[in-house]
């Protein structure tokens, strides 16, 4: 099974009939060094994630309950705590207003496309994974962000019922620098006042249909 | 399937009948299922040139039967205005779905299959029919007279990884079937993957060489290695040798499948036009129960579908070759068979339902779980108003009895314990002995309601974000609507001091267990936190041989107080005349679902819904030796009658979506 398609039954289970959104913010120093916050807020969503969590099965697949979910997510922080040059590796999870917090150190940022490797063999999974998702290049300042996954097929597969859950979810990207930012190659990301920061704001399932992205190439000042 | 399915989906705008027990005749005794759409009776609902002239047939079902937009339905050879017929015929082997259609010029029908499908397809003709082949499982073959589509699934292909872990030689060898001659051609093995020091794959491009791959950077050893690093190397390898034996695998078990189709096919194909069938026109099971009178008429065999449910259910579709095992053994005069008989009436559909079985000791059974009627006092928590109710009224003592005979009868015809029947029938009268069916029928006799009075919207809080000039990240508690169920649900008891003792159950263990479960001094509350559920309070109470559990205030103040709502006469008769009694108010329903609607396209289908569907009202009682029931669903709106409602609902939403489509495409540029 397809990480990516692994990825959208998660998000399902959990985003069932409601809203949700994605933050990822990573704060980059200019020697490469820096630390990412993940956060995936299902809040819109609790009062129907409370009852679908004392279901067991919804649209036909199995509910987990919050003690596997809870497993998973350790066995996720611990994955990532394990590869080499990150630290600080901690995941929070609170289940009263169903918000999941991942955050880490890294010391370059191509350790966290490592994690995401790691994870991805710690669940088994046999699909291909992306060797780049970030990058940093120290020479000429540059950030990037890709995204290779391609999961437009697999949402086309899905039922109705299920691809509502993806019609009202949200993606934020932040990326925050300690030199100004002079170039941004995704035209729907904005600059703070500074110019240190940018933000970029998508809707999921239009980055599933590719129709908008959220990749994005960032040149700061030397 | 999904094919012919569609051809028939037109047969319901027929007009005349002619030979109207003629396909009849060829709808074997032994089918499954039998759909039955009657010509005649369609007549004066809708002319069939008026289906052309609906975008959907144009745009969707045409391209799905492979006819062009100029094709006009009346072209095709099909005699619509004649009584054709569908069944479901399961073997020991396969699954068939046959279609037979009347034809009014079987040259424009050959000529229809011959533009639909392709010149490529060959027909063979036989002594007084031609067959063709329209791919692995469709087939179709047709007289001067008639024509018949055959859907047929083979149920005994094996899975690769039965075959696999059964299989206890190391030699992974496949066995080809004799009867197999077509070659099988073997995906080329993948190459061997290119390893970097770290242990991952390199990503090869196409076409290029693997010499020419460049290696992933050259990273120094780490004193910290992570065990998933280590070597997927073998795990991969094995992984594409096992991706090639399992496609092999499944490539040989199509091929038999495709051969078994074939050979099954024929064999239809053969006893319709040859008439060896022994016809299920002349079965007191079938003509019992289904309504010359009726458009459309579904006839099932109960046993025969619920065993092939049960097994499809629990097991996978490779697994479906033992559901016929128990269909084999199951005999249509012990079990049910049912119909549903419908009617596309001026401003309403109508569906009439019958189940009757031949065995009188099921019949009896029956009629005793039947002989109950609701408790009058229910009728007065249904509120004007209400969004919809479910009544039951059943003799949980009769009820129980069944079950002992129906349990009996089920694994009598099962496999492995049918061997046992005696001992089996034992154990149930045991089981007899042991339970009090009195002390049951006591504690609860029967009669259930379930009213959903309104849907009410609440404020609800959720944490948000919001950002600074700098995008900082600051929480934020925001609140929206969302809807809450207002609801009652009352169970009759004749033993409300065993009732009483449950509700007072949870006052004990509450504070332990961390929720909150009140004595209000006659009924008790359950706090609900409204922050995490729908409802904040639901109450019960036992009192006056009933017990309530309910989120209306009102509707409990009543049951203290002795009190009802103004009673709704129609609701009144719709339960006290039968044993099960439902109404959903269907314009209500959807006007509360469309506040809630995420997508445009959601809002508008549930704005065209509401706008044309109002009550869905549906109940069933013991009647001339068999249950029978009726559900209508009463239509609103500009339409010439139900059927014309059903026409334009599928033209109207099925343009919803594509609109949607449209627009997002749009954006996109």
């Amino acid at each position: 099974m397809k990480l990516g398609y692994r990825c959208l039954l998660l998000i399902i289970l959990l985003g069932s009939q409601g809203c949700f959104e994605v933050v990822e913010q990573i704060n980059m120093h200019l020697n490469g060094t820096g630390d990412i916050v993940l956060t995936a807020n299902f809040s819109q969503s609790k009062t129907k994630l409370n009852g679908i969590m004392k279901m067991k099965t919804i649209n036909g697949r199995q509910v987990p309950t919050k003690q596997t979910i809870t497993n998973k997510l350790k066995e996720i922080q611990t994955s990532a705590a394990n590869t080499i040059g990150i630290t600080n590796a901690n995941l929070s999870s609170d289940f009263e207003n169903y918000i999941f917090t991942f955050s880490c150190n890294f010391s370059k940022i191509e350790q966290l496309n490592t994690v995401i490797k790691n994870i991805a063999e710690s669940q088994k999974s046999k699909a291909k994974i992306s060797e780049k998702i970030y990058s940093y290049q120290l020479p000429n300042l540059t950030f990037n962000r890709f995204n290779k996954y391609n999961v437009k097929k697999d949402y086309q597969k899905m039922s109705n019922a299920d691809k509502e859950i993806f019609a009202t979810a949200n993606y934020t990207a932040i990326y925050k620098f300690d030199t100004p930012i002079t170039s941004l190659s995704n035209t729907d990301a904005s600059l703070s006042a500074s110019k240190k920061a940018c933000m970029l704001k998508q809707n999921v399932l239009a980055v599933i249909l590719e129709k908008k992205s959220i990749e994005n190439t960032i040149t700061l000042k030397k | 399937m999904k094919k012919s399915l569609l051809i028939v989906w037109v047969l319901i705008a027929n007009t005349g009948l002619i030979h109207a027990q003629t396909l009849l005749n060829k709808v074997p005794a032994n089918a499954s299922m039998v759909i039955k759409y009657a010509g005649e009776n369609f007549k004066t609902l809708m002319p069939i040139e008026k289906i052309d002239n609906f975008e959907f047939v144009k745009k969707n079902l045409y391209k799905i039967i492979g006819a062009d937009t100029l094709t006009s339905l009346k072209n095709t050879g099909i005699a619509f205005e004649k009584d054709n017929y569908q069944y479901a015929l399961a073997t020991d082997s396969s699954l068939s779905f046959i279609t037979l259609l009347n034809l009014q010029d079987a040259a424009q029908f050959a000529q229809f299959v011959k533009a639909a499908y392709g010149s490529k397809k060959q027909p063979i003709v036989q002594d007084n029919y031609t067959t063709i082949t329209l791919s692995d499982n469709m087939y179709v073959g047709w007289s001067s007279t008639e024509a018949v589509i055959v859907n047929s699934t083979y149920l005994k292909k094996t899975s690769y990884y039965t075959h696999k872990y059964e299989t206890t030689k190391a030699d992974t060898s496949i066995v080809v079937d004799e009867k197999i001659t077509e070659v099988i051609i073997a995906p080329q093995p993948k190459k061997k993957p290119t390893i970097n020091k770290n242990g991952y794959k390199v990503p090869q491009k196409k076409g290029t060489k693997s010499k020419k791959t460049t290696p992933a950077k050259k990273t120094k050893p780490k004193p910290k290695v992570d065990t998933a690093i280590v070597a997927p190397y073998d795990y991969h390898v094995e992984d594409s040798i096992d991706d090639i034996k399992r496609e092999l695998w499944e490539q040989q078990q199509n091929t038999i499948a495709r051969v078994q189709q074939q050979s099954i096919a024929k064999g239809i194909l053969n006893n319709t036009f040859l008439n060896t069938y022994t016809s299920i026109a002349t079965a007191i099971d079938y003509n019992t129960i289904i309504e010359k009178n009726a458009h459309i008429s579904l006839w099932i065999n109960n046993s025969k579908l619920t065993a092939l449910y049960q097994n499809y259910s629990f097991s996978s579709l490779y697994s479906l070759k033992e559901a016929t095992n128990t269909i084999q053994k199951t005999d249509t005069a012990v079990g049910y068979n049912s119909a549903l008989n419908i009617y596309f009436e001026k401003t309403k559909m109508r569906m009439v339902q019958k189940s009757f079985s031949r065995d009188e000791v099921l019949n009896k059974l029956t009629e005793q779980v039947m002989q109950s009627k609701q408790k009058s006092k229910f009728i007065n928590y249904i509120n004007p108003g209400n969004l919809g109710y479910l009544s039951v009224s059943v003799n949980t003592e009769a009820m129980i009895n069944y079950y002992y005979s129906l349990l009996k009868e089920y694994l009598k015809n099962s496999n492995y314990v049918g061997e046992y029947t005696d001992m089996v029938s034992v154990y149930i009268d045991l089981l007899a002995i042991m339970i009090d069916e009195k002390g049951i029928a006591n504690l609860t006799p029967g009669n259930y309601l379930f009213v959903l009075h309104n849907m009410q919207t609440k404020t609800v809080q959720y944490t948000d974000y919001s950002y600074d000039n700098e995008y900082n990240k600051k929480e934020e508690i925001k609140t929206k609507k969302e809807l809450s169920p207002n609801f009652t649900y009352l169970m009759e008891t004749n033993n409300e001091k065993f009732m009483e003792r449950i509700a007072r159950l949870p006052l004990k263990y509450a504070e332990k267990n961390g929720f909150v479960y009140k004595d209000r001094n006659g009924y008790y509350e359950l706090v609900i936190d409204s922050s995490k559920y729908p409802i904040s309070s639901l109450y019960f109470m036992v009192k006056d041989g009933a017990v309530m559990i309910t989120t209306n205030f009102a509707a409990l103040n009543m049951h203290i107080n002795n009190t009802a709502f103004v009673v709704d006469e129609a609701a009144k008769q719709n339960i006290e005349n039968n044993n099960y009694a439902m109404m959903l108010d269907a314009k209500n329903i959807f006007k509360t679902m469309q506040s809630q609607a995420s997508t445009k396209a959601n809002k508008l289908t549930c704005e065209y819904l509401k706008n044309n569907i109002d009550i869905v009202q549906s109940n069933s009682q013991y009647k001339d030796g068999m249950i029978q029931g009726t559900t209508s669903m009463s239509i609103t709106g500009e339409h010439e009658n139900s059927l014309a409602f059903f026409f334009n609902m599928l033209n109207s939403l099925i343009a919803i979506q594509d609109n949607e489509t449209a627009e997002e495409l749009i954006k996109k540029d």
